[in-house]
């Protein structure tokens, strides 16, 4: 973190039009070195207040042998045993297993998901306007009905027993048997089809609705400009487009890869609350494996490696990001 | 500008620092009492669900009596079941705990054994039918040796086989069934006189229904060290063991020739499969029987249809044991009046709340238990299933809710044409490791 | 920034001569054929019917009576309506109570997290300062702390602030899941507004704060909606940190989503979907209604705020 903070200040210094060693500063409250720290007091102040203990504790249990819960409550049973619990996790070859599926399943959610909630954005610029009111109000309710309602609505869509999607799948290929397919029975398909399905169905209103709301940002005379310059529709979207809403579009591919990589609760109330192996990924594994045995130190142990392994695939994205805003100008 | 800023900022460190200041409550002592000195103060007590709408009558009659006798107020505040250990663990280990709680019998082992609640051993005989206790619960609220109490029974819950006596009554099936044997010729009855309903189970049973393998397995077997047993320190499965295999493999026969669909599932939604009506019995609690019946979550057609029996067991009078689930209520270590909590869950718990409860669960101890199956009709099977043999899981401190995942989606495999056996040892290394540490 | 409106053709029509500004604000479909636009608008209904038909199912069971459950077959229409789910909700005195509560604890989330979060934002956004990279890649790592292996320690916290129970003690542990959030895109809201409109504002004679409020805010009015409808539904709906916290203070100390899993299934009772259905639908409307409202207030930001830039 300290290489990447270096970096950025080194560049700023260096391409940065004010005088070297000053900070550059536009806009705004060009005065006082000070404002930057003032506009980021309330954030931290309540950051370090609530946080900075869970954070500390979770480095702290990672490192002790907290894992029943008489020695949560009395600390003078447990012991600090070092690695120890890092080299547990990481030598168990579930772990891995866990990892992989994790990686398949995020990459899958994150594409998709991007993908399909970009073109739905695209699509809402080009029509009519009582069309547009009618999906965006159709996102604001999939996105506000609570996941404890959303979980049950779609075990029931896809139960064996008389479920919809079965029935579905019936009337439109005339097929009796699909009327009892079982979608569970294969983890690969309940995993990759339904609990994909699920997953993204929750996560497009976010994403459509932001990518919206970015592209509104876009200026209209720069893309009739490039249009005028004789520039195709995917020219106009690559080299016009792209370049503004990258900023949100960056955040977003991150922060859906944040929450699809952890994920937990559609997978855990698609599977009646027991999802077999074959559906754990990472948030699942940690859950089983950590929070529901009251291994608090294996939980910890795994929530930061978990944390790292989404660190080091951000690497790149985060020196992208972290220039936003500091000298792009 | 500046003043805003400052001002935004003064208001976020205060809150904080004021967060920081207050110190907590001091923990109460780990010694029972039953005070009655009360006057002033206000009890908290921490009831599920259940009560809120089941019997909120008995729950009032309690605080009267409470109050009457003690002078403090009760505050009850209903808890859910959802997330609820993630917040005894929190609410245990703070100062912030209510003077009474109740628990589930299977979460009891892992807050006694962190010294979480307050030894009743002392006063219990204080408690009404604290000697006539219901095994398996009161067990659940006891020490591993079962040499101290710590937690009293509240009410218990057992499955039987809930059926259509209209369907069996039509498939010429008119005595029901009391051995495994009798309920597969009845069941087989049933299945053929309905060979032309579509999706028809005899009897339903749903491949994630742990408890009901278990209890087969335990028919076989028997009820003590069922799925492990300790040895010394050491605790070893018996989920191999070959009888309580041959129990299972009749649990998957059952299932392969009396029942349909359901292999991924669990029992959560066997009361709206039923009435539907392409059902003729599953192995349920004794509240399902008005849950398949209820105009809201069921049909209310079904309702003088349904009967009840205890699980048929391998010979007549000898039923397959059932799981005993339930509640117990506590008193925790940190509560700011013990002795006050402990008098409430004297009263709660005593022979006439108790009688009152009967109606809507099965109370705590045996001798109450002929009140229960006065109640309702139906209530017959669940109260005899709950004073015969009854099994329980491991009395751990170790066992969670992974345990039970584990074995759910053993028996799902099985359900789902996997081999026993194989099955069966995959799950039982899984909860020997845990049970071991 | 202009109109969410004035956006150009689609692919296949060949690119027209610009009209004046004004013009394209009414005309939305400028330089697109009637013909392309039923198209998109046919493809857009169809998104809209994908995406609604989980909730339409949700709402079919709220309604449906059992002759319609117990079907072996679903039925995609209820055969008569039946109101008892709705009755069964508004007979609930703890109904409106846990709606109050979780309407100020989610007011108290979005206000204060906006504020914070957008104080912030300006910060990263428009300064370069020691530290800013590390903030930053702070606010990303608060995002993956998975929140189950820290709600006891975050109690902890709570409780020796004596916080626990109240509900400002739920609001501040909100607006660490939402500020983060609030500041990664607020910032890149923020850096899309020229510096020049800042210091071109206050040449006009704005004051600082003037300028602020006449460019800053209304420029950055559709990131502020965005995270505030994202903050607003993470605290509508957030149940794990509501329940734990709010141990104490009686039977009015739910929040609707606490309230909702009460009609989940319990060891003496089985789930009552159907209210639960209905109680998760009402539960929602206000947050639906909201935001078809702030809706149109976009638009019209977006139209009033319409810069030359």
């Amino acid at each position: 973190m300290s290489v990447t903070t270096n970096e950025t200040v080194n560049r700023s210094e260096k391409s940065g039009p004010a005088p070297a060693g000053k900070p550059q500063r536009r806009g705004f409250f060009a005065a006082g070195q000070y404002i930057p720290y003032a506009l980021l007091l309330p954030a931290i102040v309540v950051l370090v207040g609530v946080l900075a203990y869970p954070l500390f504790r979770l480095f702290d249990l990672a490192f002790q042998n907290v894992n029943r819960y008489a020695y949560l409550v009395n600390p003078s049973l447990s012991k600090y045993i070092g690695f120890e619990g890092f080299s547990k996790i990481l030598g168990d070859h579930q772990f891995w297993e866990v990892v992989l599926r994790s990686i398949y399943f995020t990459a899958e959610l994150v594409i998709l998901s991007m993908v399909l909630s970009m073109l739905i954005a695209l699509l809402l610029n080009r029509v009519s306007n009582w069309a547009r009111v009618t999906v965006i109000t159709v996102m604001m309710f999939v996105w506000a009905i609570p996941a404890l309602v959303n979980g049950q609505v779609f075990r029931w869509l896809f139960s064996p027993n008389g479920g919809v999607v079965d029935y579905l799948a019936f009337l439109v290929t005339g097929d009796e048997s699909w009327k009892h397919y079982d979608w569970f029975a294969d983890p690969n398909v309940g995993l990759y089809v339904v609990g994909a399905s699920v997953i993204i169905w929750g996560a497009l209103p976010f994403l459509v609705l932001g990518l919206y709301a970015a592209l509104t940002q876009v200026p209209a005379e720069l893309t009739e400009a490039a249009r005028l310059d004789g520039a195709n529709a995917f020219q106009v979207f690559r080299h016009v487009t792209i370049p503004v809403i990258r900023p949100f579009l960056m955040i977003s591919a991150a922060l859906s890869f944040i929450w699809d990589f952890q994920v937990f609760a559609q997978i855990f109330s698609l599977r009646n609350t027991s999802p077999e192996p074959g559906y754990w990924t990472i948030g699942t594994y940690l859950y089983m494996n950590g929070i529901v045995r009251s291994r608090y130190s294996e939980s910890s142990v795994i929530s930061i490696v978990m944390i790292l392994m989404m660190l080091a695939v951000l690497v790149f994205y985060i020196r992208q990001m972290l220039k936003i805003g500091a000298n792009e100008r | 500008m500046n003043r805003k800023i400052a001002a935004v900022a003064a208001i976020a460190t205060v809150l904080v620092a004021s967060a920081c200041s207050s110190s907590s409550s001091s923990s109460g002592g780990d010694k029972a009492t039953l005070s009655k000195d009360g006057k002033g103060k206000k009890v908290t007590v921490w009831l599920m669900q259940d009560a809120q709408k089941g019997w909120p009558e008995v729950v009032e009659a309690a605080k009267k009596e409470f109050t009457a006798q003690t002078g403090a107020e009760v505050d009850v505040q209903w808890q859910t079941w959802t997330n609820y250990t993630t917040k005894l663990d929190t609410a245990l280990l703070s100062g912030n705990a209510p003077d009474a709680l109740e628990i589930g019998n299977t979460q009891a082992a892992k807050y006694i054994e962190a010294g979480s609640f307050v030894d009743l051993t002392s006063v219990k005989s204080q408690f009404d039918n604290s000697d006539k206790w219901l095994d398996s619960v009161a067990a659940s609220g006891q020490s591993a040796d079962g040499s101290k109490t710590y937690a009293v029974p509240y009410y218990a819950g057992a499955r039987v086989l809930i059926y259509r006596k209209d369907l069996f009554d039509a498939a010429g099936v008119t005595q029901a069934p009391t051995t495994i044997d009798e309920l597969k010729a009845a069941l087989t009855k049933v299945k053929a006189a309905n060979a032309n309903v579509p999706n028809f189970s005899a009897l339903y049973m749903p491949g994630q229904n742990w408890y009901s393998a278990v209890s087969f397995g335990a028919g076989q077997f028997g009820v003590k060290g069922i799925i492990a047993k300790k040895d010394g320190d050491k605790w070893t499965g018996n989920l191999t063991d070959p009888k309580f295999i041959e129990g299972v493999k009749t649990w998957n026969d059952l299932q392969k020739e009396y029942s349909v669909g359901g292999t991924t599932t669990d029992e959560a939604t066997q009361d709206a499969q039923m009435s539907k009506g392409n059902i003729a019995a599953i192995i349920g609690n004794g509240w399902e029987v008005s849950a398949v019946a209820d105009p809201k979550t069921g049909d209310p057609a079904l309702k003088d249809k349904l009967a009840t029996i205890a699980l048929p067991g391998l010979a007549a009078g000898t039923p397959t044991p059932a799981f005993l689930g339930g509640s117990d209520l506590a008193v925790p270590s940190k509560a700011a009046n013990p002795g006050l909590g402990a008098t409430f869950l004297q009263i709660y718990t005593n022979t006439a709340q108790q009688t009152a409860l009967a109606k809507h669960a099965i109370p705590n101890a045996k001798n109450l238990v002929a009140a229960y199956k006065q109640a309702d009709p139906a209530n017959k099977a669940t109260g005899e299933a709950a004073e015969g043999l009854t099994w329980f899981i491991p009395n751990s401190p170790l066992w969670s809710g992974a345990d039970e995942t584990a074995l759910k989606n053993a028996f799902g495999a099985i359900a789902a044409g996997g081999d026993p056996a194989t099955e069966l040892k995959k799950a039982q290394e899984t909860l020997v490791k845990d049970l071991n540490g | 920034m202009t109109a969410t409106t004035t956006h150009p053709s689609g692919p296949p029509v060949a690119p027209e001569a610009p009209k004046p500004k004004k013009k394209k604000v009414k005309v939305r479909t400028t330089g697109q054929k009637p013909v392309v636009t039923g198209i998109w608008n046919t493809l857009a209904i169809g998104v809209a019917l994908v995406m609604a038909f989980p909730i339409y199912w949700m709402i079919l069971t709220t309604f449906k009576t059992n002759k319609d459950l117990i079907a072996q077959d679903p039925t995609f229409w209820p055969s008569s309506f039946s109101f008892d789910s709705y009755k069964t909700i508004f007979d609930d005195a703890d109904f409106l109570p846990s709606l109050q509560n979780t309407l100020i604890l989610t007011l108290g989330a979005v206000v204060l997290g906006l504020v914070v979060g957008f104080l912030a934002a300006v910060a990263v956004a428009r300064f370069n300062f020691r530290g800013r990279s590390f903030f930053i890649v702070t606010m990303l790592v608060v995002q993956m702390v998975p929140l189950l292996a820290i709600i006891i320690p975050l109690f902890v916290v709570m409780n020796k602030a004596g916080l626990t129970g109240s509900l400002l003690g739920v609001i501040l542990a909100y607006l660490v899941f939402t500020v983060p959030y609030v500041v990664w895109t607020l910032r890149s809201f923020i850096v899309n507004i020229p510096a020049e409109l800042d210091e071109a504002a206050m040449v006009d004679g704005c004051t600082q704060w003037g300028a602020f409020f006449r460019v800053i805010l209304p420029l950055t009015l559709p990131g502020l909606i965005t995270t505030g409808v994202y903050s607003w539904i993470q605290a509508w709906n957030e149940f794990i940190v509501a329940n734990t916290l709010i141990s104490s203070g009686g039977d009015g100390s739910k929040t609707s989503m606490i309230w909702l899993t009460f009609y989940s299934t319990t060891p003496t009772r089985g789930a009552d979907y159907g209210s639960q259905m209905a109680g998760g639908l009402l539960v929602s409307l206000p947050v639906i209604i909201l935001f078809v409202f702030f809706q149109k207030k976009v638009s019209a930001g977006l139209t009033a705020g319409a810069v030359k830039g």
